[in-house]
């Protein structure tokens, strides 16, 4: 048995976010060897490996969390202490987005592997989604706020050429350059904000700014502090005044991105406000201002997805009014409220993906996205369709799914919190995205009036990973104690284990 | 008057320049000169306040500079390369005549 | 239509310029900002003098390698996706003319 202590300083680097850094950077290599020597398939089957392995690794951190002290584990490279040096600060929250990441990553890549098939530039397609993924993990474990942004560029980068990656039509690249534009800027906000942040305490390591800040004096600028720091997090997790280039973007990038960007990129960005404002900021400084942003989230994209012709425009605006739930939970300022949110961010990816998922399917089958058009396209592939209705009920909040259990978890929160209006603003948000997932389900299994389109059900390996997708959501919709209990300890980690999270760092 | 505030005010002016460039312009590369306005005025920020105690300056701030100058570097060479990718679509770089998707 | 809505637009720009100058004009005057009051005491262990002039840049990349080793790789890694980004967009695609 080897001592956690001595342990953590021979490990230089947290195992999955290693194990994807060099998988993509071994990825041209791979390509080229594939190319060269005519081997088919040898891409895909690094890709599984890869994504497989950052999976396990995950599952052994979170075995070597387990045994440190204090739960929180301190990475840094070549023994480098902080808060001078950047470092990993890893805790039980950070492991929770790290293993949502790498599930749904491992996910997506096995569904891309037979819708991407007919697409050139391969080699560049995996190595992007990998380097998203790593950039996506370095930002759940990173313990500073300068390596936070370095990594927060890298998934930044990824993000917005898988946008534009088919880039023979016009659509995903001028949606990738409006995704760009408003991405970059947002950068701009956050690094303006980490100056201001240094500025007044003269360091960007999580632990002592939130040491150093805590319960300081409220001066005006601590407030442009707070405005700026909303808009560099809020364009990427697509709060409603920043959210524009969301419903561009997600529809027209292809469908195994769109499940990962609207499953888990912008949630990660969401992570790091909710990281960021807990560790800065007292709840009751931030809590009505989060509260109105979820209600006008909510709100706004609820009502502009009831126009929706397009099914997967339709998808990427149900992801902002789900932003807006998840907000809700961050505004309670409670441990409670907090689990939610990250028991939704967990359910959300795997529904959302799911969505996303079928719905390609169906966009694959069928080359068109009107829902006009897909009428009665149900009937023709029925194993896709009956996963699509699985995700859009469970996003509605159907019992027996697992988004009913988050969801039942957030508005209860804010009632606790002693926000009832809020609880009343998320029912009948609620109610309202019924009205159009109902209209997507009457869509496809209606009768079409003239001749419709002939399809066939899509390629097995796409069904399967569908398939396997609502056997989790169903699963965890009647038995969710796993999720929660680690939802739980995920969220004691940031609320009620701040002194450990500081003291790990600072002596 | 505290000997802070002429760097504060050249930090607000150059960023509200930057966001004025960003709202303002039609080019696709004015845009992209407009997000590295305001990269450059937080990198600004960053070096004025590392002379805060007097005779000495905060080297921390420094490095934080030279890495942020090569991260938006590499942001704008991804801009450059979509908008030459737009540009072969629509043999314009106007962003008004980009409006075919819906907001 | 679009050429109304493009005139909306650039009046919201300028509410907006206007706006935030008069927000960050009052802020500088009345306001000074709290420059390094939550300071610890870690801040005076790091800082080099000022005095030979061309030595600064020296020490601030020794202090960049010796401290901030971390982000430097990471930072690695951000300029391959760079690359990655730029091949994946530029390469010409065997279904284009």
């Amino acid at each position: 048995m080897v001592d956690p202590g001595s342990l953590s300083q021979i490990i230089q680097f947290p195992l999955p976010l290693a194990v994807l850094l060099c998988g993509g950077l071994a990825l041209p290599i791979i390509g080229l060897l594939a190319e060269r020597a005519g081997v088919g398939r040898l891409r895909e089957a690094w890709m599984f490996i890869v994504t497989a392995a950052a999976l396990g690794s995950v599952y052994l951190l979170y075995q070597q969390l387990k045994a440190a002290p204090g739960r929180v584990l301190v990475v840094t490279l070549w023994g480098q202490r902080p808060p001078l040096g950047g470092c990993f600060e890893i805790d039980a929250l950070g492991i929770y987005m790290g293993g949502s990441i790498a599930f749904l990553g491992f996910l997506v890549a096995l569904y891309s592997f037979k819708y991407m098939e007919r697409e050139s530039r391969l080699t560049e397609f995996y190595t992007l989604v990998l380097l998203m993924m790593a950039g996506m993990t370095g930002i759940a474990l990173a313990g500073d706020f300068f390596t936070l942004f370095i990594f927060w560029e890298l998934m930044g980068l990824s993000s917005y050429v898988l946008v534009a990656f088919l880039k023979n039509r016009w659509g995903p690249v001028e949606a990738g350059f409006k995704y760009l534009v408003m991405s970059a800027t947002a950068g701009a906000f956050l690094l303006l904000s980490m100056s201001f942040l240094y500025g007044m305490t003269g360091t960007l390591n999580f632990a002592q700014l939130a040491a150093s800040l805590h319960g300081s004096v409220r001066t005006p600028w601590l407030f442009v502090l707070f405005s700026a720091l909303v808009v560099g997090f809020g364009v990427k997790s697509a709060i409603v005044p920043l959210h524009t280039w969301l419903p561009d973007a997600h529809p027209e990038a292809p469908s195994p991105i769109s499940a990962l960007l609207s499953g888990i990129v912008i949630e990660t960005g969401l992570y790091g406000l909710t990281r960021v404002l807990y560790l800065l900021f007292d709840p009751n400084f931030f809590q009505l201002s989060i509260a109105a942003l979820a209600v006008l989230t909510m709100t706004l994209a609820n009502i502009t997805a009831l126009l929706q012709q397009d099914i997967k425009r339709l998808l990427a605006y149900s992801s902002i009014a789900q932003i807006g739930y998840m907000l809700i939970g961050v505004s309670t300022g409670t441990a409670y409220g907090v689990m939610g949110v990250f028991l939704h961010v967990f359910n959300h990816s795997l529904m959302k993906g799911m969505a996303f998922l079928s719905a390609g399917s169906i966009v694959h089958e069928t080359g068109t996205r009107d829902l006009k058009r897909l009428r009665g396209v149900g009937r023709m592939m029925p194993y896709t369709t009956f996963t699509l209705f699985i995700a859009l009920l469970g996003l509605g909040g159907v019992p027996a799914t697992n988004g009913f259990i988050s969801k039942f978890i957030l508005f209860n929160s804010a009632i606790g919190a002693g926000m009832a209006w809020l609880a009343v603003a998320g029912v009948l948000n609620s109610a309202l995205s019924m009205a159009y997932y109902l209209r997507v389900m009457k869509a496809l299994i209606s009768t079409p009036e003239d001749e419709g389109l002939k399809v066939h059900e899509a390629p097995a390996l796409m069904v399967a990973v569908t398939v396997l997708m609502a056997a989790l959501v169903v699963v965890f919709g009647l038995y969710p104690a796993p999720v929660i209990s680690l939802a739980t300890r995920a969220s004691r980690a940031l609320v009620d284990g701040m002194s450990r999270y500081i003291g790990a760092v600072l002596p | 008057m505290d000997p802070f505030t002429p760097f504060i005010v050249s930090v607000a002016l150059l960023f509200i320049i930057g966001l004025g460039c960003l709202m303002v312009k039609r080019d696709m590369v004015r845009l992209l000169i407009g997000i590295e306005i305001l990269f450059n005025a937080a990198n600004l920020n960053f070096v004025a306040l590392s002379l805060q105690t007097k005779g000495f300056i905060d080297p921390f701030a420094h490095s934080i500079v030279m890495m942020a100058i090569v991260l938006d570097g590499t942001v704008i060479a991804v801009g450059l390369a979509m908008a030459l990718n737009v540009y072969k679509h629509y043999k314009t770089l106007d962003i008004r005549k980009l409006r075919r998707l819906k907001w | 239509m679009s050429k109304n809505l493009a005139r909306y637009g650039s009046f919201a720009a300028l509410v907006v310029i206007v706006f935030t100058l008069l927000i960050f004009s009052w802020l500088a005057i009345e306001v000074s900002f709290p420059a390094f009051e939550a300071t610890s005491g870690l801040l005076s262990t790091r800082l080099i003098p000022l005095e030979p002039f061309n030595g600064i840049a020296a020490r601030v990349s020794r202090f960049l390698w010796e401290h901030r080793a971390l982000d430097l790789t990471g930072q690695a890694f951000v300029i391959v996706a760079a690359i990655v980004c730029c091949l994946a967009l530029l390469k010409s695609e065997e279904a284009e003319d």
